[in-house]
Parts: C-alpha cells; structure tokens; sequence
C-alpha cells in the first residue's frame, strides 16, 4: 500500500489554481504572524496603552525572533481539530515554520519564493512568476513589516481595547483585496497590552485556524551556521 | 561531324549543364542518407524518424550571467527575438501557467481512472475496509501538512486522492536537473535555460546557418546592452544544427582546397610534360563534362546531392583525367597520320574497355540498398561516361594535328620502354611483387577490423562537442539515441504496450541498471488499464458506504454528506477514457511532442532513456513484450552499416567477375586478361592491408573507394595489354599511367589530408591503390602477357 499512501501533496505549481493558492499560502503563513508582533511586546514596556501604530511599528525594530507555536486547525471535514506544534524563526526578512508534531515539515519563505518541505521532498513556488501567490505572501508580511499604508491598501482593520482596564486588545484584518477576499474572511490578532496571545484565521468556508504563541524571543540573533540551518527546508 | 559545329554543340551542353547545376544545386549532409533498411525495417524508418522528429530539431540554449536575475533577462530578450524568427518552431523558457489549467481540465474529471498504475496488485487492497481507513489516515496526514489547503479542497471529491496522484507522477516525470526560478528553467549552477526547435531538419544548411547567424548576432546585441559590454554574458548550446555546419563548412572547405591544390599539381605536371598551355587546358573538358553531367542527373533523379556524393565527384577528376592523359600523350609521342582521330582510332578500344570495366563497377553498387551509396555509383558511372564520350567526341577537334615533340615526354617514355624491357629480361625475378602484394593482402586479412559505426564517417568539432556535453549535463537531458519503443498497428495496442515496458523501467531503475527514463505513460494511460480501474470501483455497488464509515471511524465528520461530490463520481465514471487525441489538442501538447511517432501506418511510442549502465539487462526487460524493443540508434545503424559494408563488398566482387569476364570476352586468352586484370585486384587489397596494418579500422567508404582503385587498376592493366607486342606503344602507355597515377596521387593523396574521415579513407585507399596498381600493371604485363614486343 506504500505506493498509493505516504506521498505528500506535490505539484504544487500544478495545483496552484486560483483561490486555492491563497489557501495554502495563508494557512502556511499564518502561524508565522503573531509572535512577530508579540516581539513588539516586551513586558518592559507595558506603560504605554496599545494601539496599532504602536504594536506595528515596534514590530519594525525586531532584530530576529524565534517562538514556539502551537496550531489547532478546526476543519468543517473533521469531528476534531489538527494539531501542529513546532517553532517560527525570523532573521533578516527571511521566516521559517518548523513543525516538529505529529509530523515533521517545514515552510521558509524569502524575498524570491516560499518553499514547503517534508521528508519526502519540496517544494517551492517564485513569487515573481506568482503575482497571486505574492499578494498572499505581501498581505502577511506587510504585517511583519509594520506597513500601515500597505496593510490598509489590503485590509479593514478595526482595532478594538478593552475597556476593563486589562490592557487587553483585539486587532481583526478583514480582506479586502481579491483573491485575498476569497479566501480569507478574517485574521483576529488577541493580545494583552502588547503581547499577542492568540491568532485566529477564519476561512471563507468556516474553518478556523487557532495558533497560540509561547517562549517568544523577540531578540533572537542567528549566527550563520545557526540560520543556514534553520532558514532550510526539510526534505530532498 | 566537322570541327566547329561539334565544338559548339559541346560548349553550348557543357553551358545548359552549368547553369542548371548552378539553378538547382542543393546541398545535403544527412548522415541517414546512407542508412538501408535494415533486418526490422520498423526500426530503420524509426531511426531515420528520429533524425527528423522534434528531439533532432531541439536546440538548448544555456546563457551564463554574473548573476542568474541578468541570465534570465538575457533569455527572456532573445526569446523574444526568437520567437519571431521563421525558422523557430516554438520556444520554452520556463514552466508554462497554461499548463495548470489544462492538466486541471484533463485530469481531474477522469482521475478516477488513474487512479492506480497497478490495478490488480493494489486496488483490491486500497479498496477493502482496511486500505480505506489507511486511505483516510493518509487524507489526515496530507491534512497536516503546509500544503492542508488543497487537499482539503480536493477532499470531499477526491477522497482516495486519484487526483493529486497524478499530479506526483507528473511532478515527478518533470523533475530533473533544471529548477524553476522566476518561473525560467535554471541550472543547478545558475544559468539560464531556453528551449527551442527548428522548423526545418537542421541538417539542411539552407535553414539552420540563418538562423545561427541569427542568434549569434541577437545574443551579441542582448550581451552588450545587458552585460559589462557583452564581457559577463556567456552563450553555450546544445543540438545537432551546429555540428551539421560544422561538417558542411568541413566537406565544403576540404573540397575547395583540394581541387585548387590538386588543380595547381596537374596543370604543373601537364606543363612539364607537354609543354601546351592548350594541352593543360583541354582535360578540364572531360572533367567539366563528367561532373557537369553527373551532378545534372543527379539532381533530376535525387533532387539534391549528398556532400559525400560531391566529394566523390571532385575525386571523379583523378579517373577522367586519365583519358585525355592517354590521348595526348600517345598522340605527342606519335601522332596518327589524319591527327589526332588517327590517334584515338589506336587508343579507343584501351579506353573503352577501360572505361566500361570502370563503370561496370560502379554500376554494381547500384544494387546495394544504401541512397547515399546508389547516388554515388549513378554519379560516377555518369560521370565516367560523359568525360570519355566528350573525350572522345570533342578533344580530337580540339587537339592539334601535327603537335610539337616535347624532349622530356620522349626522353622518359624511351627510359620506361627501357625499364619494361630489363623487367623482360628478368622476368623470373618480377614474381617477387606480385607475391609480396598477395603477402601484404593476406597479413592485412588476418589484422584487419571493420568500423561501422556511422560517427566514424565525421569527425565532430572537440570544443563544441564539449560544450555540447556540457548543456546536456546542465539540463540532464535525456541520452540521444537510445530509447525503448512501444510499436503497435494501433494507437490502444501500443499504449498497452508502453504500460507493459514502463513497469518493467521502473523495475529496472529501482536495480539501478539506468538512471531515469521519461515515458508517455506519465500523461496516459491505455484504455484497457483505465477501463480496469473503473471495473474495480463499480465491482462494490457498497464501496461509498464502507468509504464514509472507513472515514468517520478515522475521525472525519459526517462523510456520507461531506463526501457527496465523491459519491456522485462513483456512479458517472466517465465511460470514455482519457485519449491521446485530448492530449494533443490541449497546450499539454508541448510537453509531448516527442513521445508518439507514425511508423507507415503503426504507432510507436517512445520512452527516453538516460544513464543506461546496463544496455542488456535493459533489453532483456523489456525485449520479451510483444512489439517493444530497446533501441539504440547508434548501434542499429552500426549494425545496418556492417550488413552494407558486407554487401557493398560482395557487390565489389561481383562488379569484379564481371570486369574479368569482359576482359576475357576482349582476349580470349586467359594470360592478358589476368595481366590487365591482376594488378587492380592486388593492388587493391594491398591498399587496404596497409591501412588495416596501420591500425585503422575499415568502413564502408574504404570498401566504396576500393572500387576506385580496381577501376583505375584495371584501366591501367588495360591500357597496357592493349599496347602489348609494340615496345613504342607499350613505353607510351607506361608514361600515360605514370602521368595518370601522378595526377591521381595529387587528387587523391590531398583528399588523405581531409580533416573529414570519410575523404580521408577515399584518399589513402586510392592513393595507396593507383600507386600499387601503377607498380604492378608492367610487372603483370611481363609475367601474363604473353606477345613479345617488337620496336
């Protein structure tokens, strides 16, 4: 039976048709978001009240990060959510998502292209040759970057604090670009002052995917040893 | 006749001739011109195919940058320049979008059946309770995985994930050496890739040097506007187009020099010997006659000449040439008394004869199947004709009647008489060169080894060889010429074929006896194995049910409404399968093209092969499935050239039995025939037993220019027993073959110095030969020639 089972779903570029691409890309990039933004939060500087010119623009000044994440995909599909857990890496515009369980796989992404990898093999999709793909890619790292103008061009975001007092937040991104708005229907950032707890991605067709964040480093430097081994992925 | 009106009559055909040629002169070097059918004609038309399919017609261009951003804006601009050029096919510089959608409508409505390449081994399995809950366990671990979104997209229609299998075997039929980057083909070391494919063959020179030229100068422009001044951009191909130029320039080049060359040596010795500027002009009639005549039939039988053939005909020169060599110098040395129509009324049975054994010989390899080898005997039997008959028929007129007697001619005429009658008188001693040529021919049969191996015909260029080498590494292009072939008489029988010979291939990797292979099978599928996959789906009229509970046992919600899009497939498996002719007509065409072949009604399907290391072990995989054979082109036509070498040298023999019968028929007596005749045959094989003891293997041009060297040989026995019992006759007709052997060994002995293996062997064989037969036709004489001479 290793024949018809144990292939992991290559082809990609074949694949990437339409929407579908916003798909895989925003699912693969999701869990990658949040603890950037939590690099903006250290507990040091919890004086100031949160907004989101604050929490972008500190995330501008991250010098590298790394994070253990752990995701629950709730699919329409299945009676009970897919775990991942694993860690996120960012150094120098490069990010990588290393999932160590239930199974081990990986997606780093640069300025050029993203690429997926399991240990049965990659994959890469250019995002120069991509213009969709590059729309999905751009919408997260916009993000990273602290682009209000840019994140405005793509999304309604409507940021909300609570009014307990808690220093609690709520950032929703709702797409408004097309295929984005396929897709996507909403990204909801939570945090408390500016530490971002939780991430949620609803899909167009209702599954969610819920990632939270723990042992964030927002100071993580990578020596080069150190980032050629972990900016790679797996698989041959 | 008088004088000027056959003088007119002459110039004004040699005119028509001329002009004609000149009008209608097309050049061919298309090695397959001398391949014959061979023991399975399927295979030989499979070859010749194959010069002409759209593999031959491929170039790959690889373009190197100080970085692969510049190598790929290099590609994209003389793509563009490419693509508008008339003789471009198609371009491909990367992967084409198009693709995605075309194999997404092909595909996934009939995904159902591909969905296994072994039905009988796996679906039964895949099919039972438990295969559907590993199938579902799989769906969840695909779910997990980065790329969740599509399967979780193709899921609820596609749960035994058919679809994305197809997928994996088209990604994997893809992979290769080339990554994609910015959408281009990219090597592993960061060139720059671009396909293309010539709209004609590239060995017709006519197409494929414009559009060398062509991208030569386009890449020159593209290099200096994108590079420092053109110094960082580099340029390598791959494809035959080049070589063929290559050898063209090679055969055209050698043929220039040698006929100055050759032409500065006769008209030299002509003017040392005969001291006329008329008599060193006047054998350029019968030269310009046979080739003159011969290239016009040619091109009205064969619409064009084969180089080879050409090469022949500049050679033609060392044969016509001996005609008027004979006729001048008997009538200088004693010119008949009504001038020289007297003096070829002597002469005209030595040069008819001569010249009918000659074209008997040739005639012979008519019969030999090769095109390329039957256009060289009518060239030269055509050739040899016209320059006796404008011998005969114009030089008389042409010549003087009374012409002045030149001192050396006659000094070295009086000495060979001389020589001729001390060999008489040592007669018994001259039994010692026939029997050492008869030595050497034997020495030489024991040493000798055949070489048919049709690249040993060109000699290819080491740098482009080597830059060709090293694109085809960078792309990890198929190897050229060796493929399996799946042949049916129709198009469904040879699919089912092509199934048969890919699972014996996979097997064959997997043992590591070649390294990959790219076949059709990757896209399609015979009908019978699709037909087979929609039997084990619709055997289970329960098989949705035991899917949706094998799915939810494994934790998926409600699948018998999740999975209704599956259930409706089940019950409309598309009755008709995927075809070629879909294929064909879908953009998917391009990656395709060179898969399937027409072979005079059959179908072939072609399976490419690379790093072969066990060529047997292969063979024998595949060899026992009717109608699919291992082909290794080279090979085959090594093999085709051996039967025809075999046969050209039976013909050789045959054309040999009938000079000996004529020659008999001419003397009635078997001691001057064997005198006319014997030189020729032992000069000929000691030719070839000196080349065969130098270490060079024979091949079926050493064997063609055999045949020169009997024709000549036994010209030169001729003429000489023709003038037997007249020791001024005799001694007249030695200086004509020394004459004649000298302006061959000029012709000749320049045609050995051709960078071109295939003039090289006419050179050598020839020039060998003459010389032998020029050592050996008095000695003979002496020996066999019974008549005493008289002064």
């Amino acid at each position: 039976m290793r024949s018809l089972h144990g292939f992991r779903a290559r082809g990609l570029r074949l694949a990437l048709r339409g929407p579908a691409v916003g798909v895989v890309v925003a699912t693969a990039l999701a869990p990658a978001v949040a603890p950037a933004v939590a690099v903006a939060a250290p507990p040091a500087k919890k004086a100031a009240a949160p907004n989101v010119e604050r929490l972008l623009a500190e995330f501008a000044k991250m010098p590298g990060l790394y994070a253990k994440f752990r995701e629950e995909k709730h699919m329409a599909l299945l009676a009970a959510p897919l775990v991942n857990e694993g860690t996120l890496h960012f150094s120098r515009g490069r990010l990588a998502r290393h999932t160590k369980a239930p199974m081990k796989s990986s997606v780093v992404i640069d300025a050029d292209r993203i690429q997926f990898g399991d240990e049965s093999g990659r994959e890469q999709v250019e995002l120069a040759g991509n213009p969709i793909v590059r729309l999905f890619v751009d919408s997260f790292v916009k993000i990273l970057a602290g682009d209000r103008t840019a994140l405005e061009r793509i999304y309604d975001m409507s940021f909300t604090a609570a009014g307990d007092g808690s220093g609690g937040w709520k950032l929703v991104l709702r797409p408004k670009v097309d295929p984005l708005d396929k897709v996507i229907d909403r990204m909801e950032l939570e945090g408390t002052d500016l530490v971002v707890a939780k991430i949620v991605m609803v899909e167009k067709g209702g599954d969610e995917t819920v990632t939270t964040f723990t042992d964030v480093d927002v100071n993580r430097r990578y020596s080069k040893a150190e980032a050629d081994r972990v900016f790679r992925v797996l698989g041959k | 006749m008088r004088r000027g009106p056959r003088i007119a009559i002459g110039a004004a055909l040699l005119l028509l001739m001329g002009l004609f040629c000149a009008l209608r002169l097309e050049l061919s070097n298309e090695i397959t011109h001398f391949l014959a059918p061979g023991d399975d004609p399927r295979l030989a038309k499979l070859s010749r195919r194959l010069s002409e399919s759209e593999l031959t017609r491929t170039m790959i261009l690889s373009i190197e940058a100080d970085d692969t951003a510049t190598a790929i804006e290099a590609v994209d601009a003389l793509e563009a320049e490419l693509a508008r050029h008339p003789e471009v096919a198609w371009t491909r510089s990367g992967w084409n979008p198009a693709h995605n959608e075309a194999f997404h409508a092909l595909y996934f409505p009939k995904r159902l059946l591909m969905l296994s390449e072994r039905p009988d081994q796996e679906l039964p399995q895949l099919l039972g309770d438990r295969g559907l809950r590993e199938a579902a366990r799989e769906v969840l671990r695909q779910l997990s995985l980065p790329t969740e979104a599509l399967v979780k997209k193709l899921v609820p229609a596609d749960p035994l994930l058919s679809y994305l299998r197809q997928l994996q075997r088209l990604e994997n039929a893809r992979k290769g050496a080339l990554s994609i980057e910015d959408g281009h083909f990219v090597t592993e070391d960061g060139r720059a890739v671009l396909l293309l494919a010539s709209v004609h063959s590239p060995f017709v020179s006519e197409h494929q040097r414009p559009l060398q030229e062509f991208l030569a100068a386009r890449f020159d422009a593209i290099a200096a506007e994108l590079g420092d001044g053109g110094a960082g951009l580099e340029l390598e191909q791959s494809g035959v187009g080049r070589f063929a130029l290559k050898a063209e320039d090679t055969i055209r080049g050698d043929i220039t020099r040698i006929s100055v060359l050759s032409t500065i040596g006769i008209i030299a010795l002509f003017l040392v010997m005969f001291r006329s500027l008329r008599l060193v002009l006047l054998p350029v009639v019968p030269i310009a006659f046979g080739v003159a005549t011969a290239t016009t039939v040619s091109l009205l039988m064969f619409g064009s000449i084969h180089g080879l053939t050409l090469a022949f005909g500049a050679s033609l020169i060392g044969i016509a040439i001996d005609y008027p060599v004979h006729l001048f110098n008997h009538h200088l040395l004693d010119p008949g008394e009504d001038g020289a129509a007297g003096t070829l009324r002597r002469i005209r049975p030595g040069l008819l004869l001569g010249a009918l054994t000659t074209i008997a010989g040739f005639a012979g390899l008519g019969w030999t199947s090769f095109p390329g080898v039957r256009e060289i005997a009518l060239f030269a039997s055509v050739g040899i004709a016209a320059a006796l008959a404008s011998t005969m028929l114009l030089l008389p007129a042409l010549l003087p009647d009374r012409p002045a007697p030149v001192r050396v001619q006659r000094q070295l005429a009086a000495r060979l008489g001389a020589l001729i009658a001390r060999m008489r008188r040592r007669r018994a001693s001259l039994v010692v060169a026939p029997v050492l040529a008869l030595g050497l021919c034997v020495a030489g049969a024991i040493n000798v080894e055949f070489e048919d191996d049709v690249s040993a015909l060109t000699q290819l260029d080491p740098e482009l060889l080597a830059e060709d080498e090293r694109v085809r590494a960078g792309v990890s292009r198929m190897d050229a010429g060796r493929l399996v072939v799946a042949i049916a008489d129709d198009e469904e029988t040879a699919l089912q074929r092509n199934d048969a010979a890919y699972a014996r291939l996979v097997a064959a990797r997997e043992q590591g006896q070649l390294e990959d292979f790219r076949s059709l099978h990757t896209f399609l599928w015979s009908a019978k194995l699709q037909a087979k996959n929609r039997a084990y789906l619709q055997a289970d009229p329960e098989l949705f049910q035991r899917l949706a509970r094998a799915y939810e046992a494994e934790g998926f919600r409600d699948p018998a409404v999740a999975f209704r899009e599956f259930e409706q497939a089940l019950d409309d498996i598309p009755q008709q399968p995927l075809r070629y002719e879909a294929l064909a007509g879908s953009p998917l065409r391009e990656l395709m093209g060179s898969f399937r072949t027409e072979l005079d009604g059959e179908v072939g399907i072609l399976t490419f092969l690379r790093g072969v290391s066990d060529p047997d072990a292969v063979a024998a995989a595949v060899n026992d499935i009717e109608g699919v054979y291992l082909f290794d082109q080279k090979q085959t036509m090594a093999d085709i050239y051996g039967r025809h070498r075999e046969q050209a040298l039976q013909l050789v023999f045959v054309g040999l039995l009938g000079v000996l019968l004529m020659l008999v028929a001419r003397y009635r007596r078997p001691g001057p025939a064997l005198a006319a005749f014997l030189p020729a045959l032992l000069a000929g094989g000691a030719s070839l037993a000196v080349i065969a003891l130098s270490g060079t293997p024979l091949h079926l041009l050493h064997v063609v220019s055999l045949l020169l060297v009997l024709s000549m040989g036994v010209d030169y026995g001729v003429f000489l027993a023709e003038s037997r019992g007249d020791a001024d006759e005799e001694a007249a007709t030695m200086l004509s073959l020394v004459i004649a052997c000298a302006s061959t060994v000029f012709a000749f002995g320049l045609l050995g110095m051709s960078s071109n293996p295939a003039l090289e062997a006419i050179g050598y064989t020839t020039g060998l030969g003459v010389c032998f037969s020029l050592l050996l036709a008095p000695t003979t004489l002496v020996l066999l020639g019974r008549k005493g001479a008289r002064s």
